[in-house]
């Protein structure tokens, strides 16, 4: 039945001449080269257009916004406060040096969050009886230090811990400060790792555990890699969010990249290393943000093509 | 032929809801039984219950000289030596197929990486999917993906292959592919349980035909005389059903 319409609409002259101008000639072999050949990405079509359109929009609201703020009374004074360049300047290398300390804590906290976060979450999902004790212990951990501000935690290790006069416990802020960061990111953590590893569907189980694979195994090579791979882009928001809790740590002494801007800014009654140091934030966060755009892209288009596993 | 799967009188229940009622049922091996009946009869979860991903609450099912039904300790070697595959497919998305086809062999069996793949690529080879051997599974098409699913269970040599309704979610077009390969199996000897929609297929394929009704065996026989000659009036009454359905 299909075929007869199908030959009914290519092939009767009639009915083709009348449905399309295009000849019923098949495209010659260098004509389908030339259709299939990967053009770049300016030649698709459309792409000039699109781009001429948003660089004018772009002017326009950029070069409104700049008119109205510039026309403000105050723009001169606001100006000379926050984006004098001789200040930035100045400001620059101290401000470049304490943002290495940043880096460092980011450094070693995140390999730490990302560890603890997981083994939380294994222990929160577990259902052994015989672990109750531990995994009560880890609900009240994640309920505690997702509520509690960083701040606060910064300030009450930070201050606290040293105040203690425990011989072995080391005193110094960044140590205490990247501790409290890393208690508190992990029970966010926990909480991404949780909820990846309980979205993997539970034929996924069944599947694994009709091939003889014990439940261990099948956790290990099925469960928890799918349960890892969804949460990606939220755990590198994680990554962005540790990150600047790192410019917290200045409330307790280090002398980072926020609390050497705060010290020029003081000596020399001027923000504009404040601007400095966020510069310096937004600069590392921006790489982490396109890559995180690029893996929703990815699996978004992953689930269109419909797997339906 | 002996027996390779017995059912005595299995009950299984979920909750206050009694789904299997005093299941009593042989499958010789080499045989290929089928099981029908309307949506919710208890298809799956008998296939279900046959490979210990449930437990049952009365009874026994032997495998050979196991008895499935008390095992539960040695659950995991038990599933090993039958396979299933799921409506769905179920393949594991984030491994090529290689990996999902050789996943249970080495981790299960203990058996080498390069042995492994071997005789992965040989079945693939059998059933026209070599070249697949590297792709993911999403970018399969159904059929693919189904025939893929039975060659991860044959590739753990299984005494028994259960099918639980694996051409359901199956484009038309795509169904043929996976009923061929069942067929193939059944030249081969496989012993298979399938269950199944299809009265067709069921009549073509099976030596035995299992017809459940609120989870009992209300009728089985050879698909001629089952088919051709239905004893019960609720028999005749489905199959006059499905058949205009069709
Ligand atoms: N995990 C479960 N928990 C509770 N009840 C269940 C569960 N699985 C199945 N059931 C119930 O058991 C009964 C039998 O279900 P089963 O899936 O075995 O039917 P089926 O014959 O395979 O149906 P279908 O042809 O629709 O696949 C149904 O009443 C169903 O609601
Ligand atoms: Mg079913």
């Amino acid at each position: 039945m299909r075929f007869g319409f199908h030959f009914v609409i290519t092939h009767t002259p009639g009915a083709a001449g009348y449905m399309s101008t295009h000849s019923s000639t098949p495209l010659t072999a260098t004509q389908v080269a030339e259709l299939l050949r990967p053009k770049p990405f300016w030649a698709q079509r459309g792409v000039i257009r699109s781009l001429i359109i948003a660089l004018l929009s772009t002017v326009v609201l950029i070069g409104g916004m700049a008119t109205l703020i510039g026309n403000t009374q105050g723009w001169a004074s606001v100006q000379q406060a926050f984006f004098s360049a001789p200040d930035m300047r100045e400001a620059w290398p101290k401000v470049v040096d304490g943002f290495k300390l940043n880096i460092k804590m980011f450094m070693i906290a995140e390999p730490l969050v990302l560890i603890f976060g997981l083994m939380l979450a294994l222990v929160r999902i577990g259902t052994n009886p015989v672990m109750f004790p531990i995994r009560a212990l880890a609900i009240a951990y994640i309920d505690l230090f997702r509520g509690a501000p960083a701040l606060l935690v910064i300030m009450m290790l930070g201050f606290g811990m040293p105040g203690l006069r425990i011989e072995w416990l080391p005193n110094s802020p960044v140590f205490w400060g990247t501790a409290a960061c890393v208690i508190t990111s992990t029970a966010y953590t926990a909480e991404t790792f949780r909820a990846g590893i309980e979205s993997v569907h539970p034929s996924q189980r069944s599947a694994a555990r009709s091939l003889g694979l014990s439940n261990f195994q099948t956790f290990r090579y099925v469960v928890l890699p799918q349960g890892i791979k969804a949460v990606i882009p939220p755990l590198i928001s994680g990554f962005v969010s540790l990150q600047k809790e790192t410019a917290l740590v200045s409330t307790i002494g280090p002398m980072e990249a926020t609390r050497n801007a705060q010290i020029y800014s003081a000596l020399n009654f001027n923000y504009s290393s404040y601007v400095v140091a966020a510069l310096l934030f937004i600069a590392l966060t921006i790489p982490l943000a396109r890559f995180t755009d690029f893996l929703l892209r990815r699996s978004a288009k992953r689930m269109q093509m419909g797997g339906l596993t | 032929m002996s027996d390779l799967l017995r059912y005595e009188s299995v009950y299984k229940a979920y909750g206050q809801n009694l789904v299997l009622q005093n299941i009593n049922l042989t499958v010789p091996e080499h045989s290929v039984t089928c099981l029908i009946g309307a949506s919710g009869c208890g298809k799956s979860t008998l296939l279900r219950c046959t490979n210990l991903l449930e437990d049952v609450q009365h009874g026994s099912i032997w495998l050979k000289d196991v008895d499935l039904a008390a095992s539960q300790r040695d659950a995991d070697k038990i599933r090993a030596r039958i396979g299933m595959v799921f409506q769905s497919y179920n393949l594991f998305p984030h491994m090529n197929v290689l990996r999902n086809i050789t996943l249970a062999p080495t981790s299960v069996r203990g058996a080498n990486k390069s042995e492994a793949e071997d005789r992965a690529r040989e079945l693939l080879q059998r059933f026209g999917l070599l070249d697949k051997a590297l792709e993911y599974p999403d970018r399969l098409s159904g059929g693919q993906q189904q025939r893929i699913a039975i060659i991860r269970a044959l590739a753990m040599r299984p005494d028994v292959l259960l099918l639980d309704e694996v051409t359901s979610a199956l484009d038309p077009e795509m169904v043929g592919e996976v009923m061929d390969i069942i067929i193939e199996l059944k030249g081969l000897g496989m012993t298979m349980m399938l269950a199944t929609h299809q009265m067709g297929f069921a009549r073509q394929i099976a030596d035995n035909v299992v017809f459940l009704h609120n989870g009992a065996v209300l009728e089985q026989g050879h698909p001629d005389t089952f088919f051709g000659n239905p004893q019960h009036e609720r028999t005749r009454h489905f199959l006059e059903r499905v058949t205009m359905a069709l």
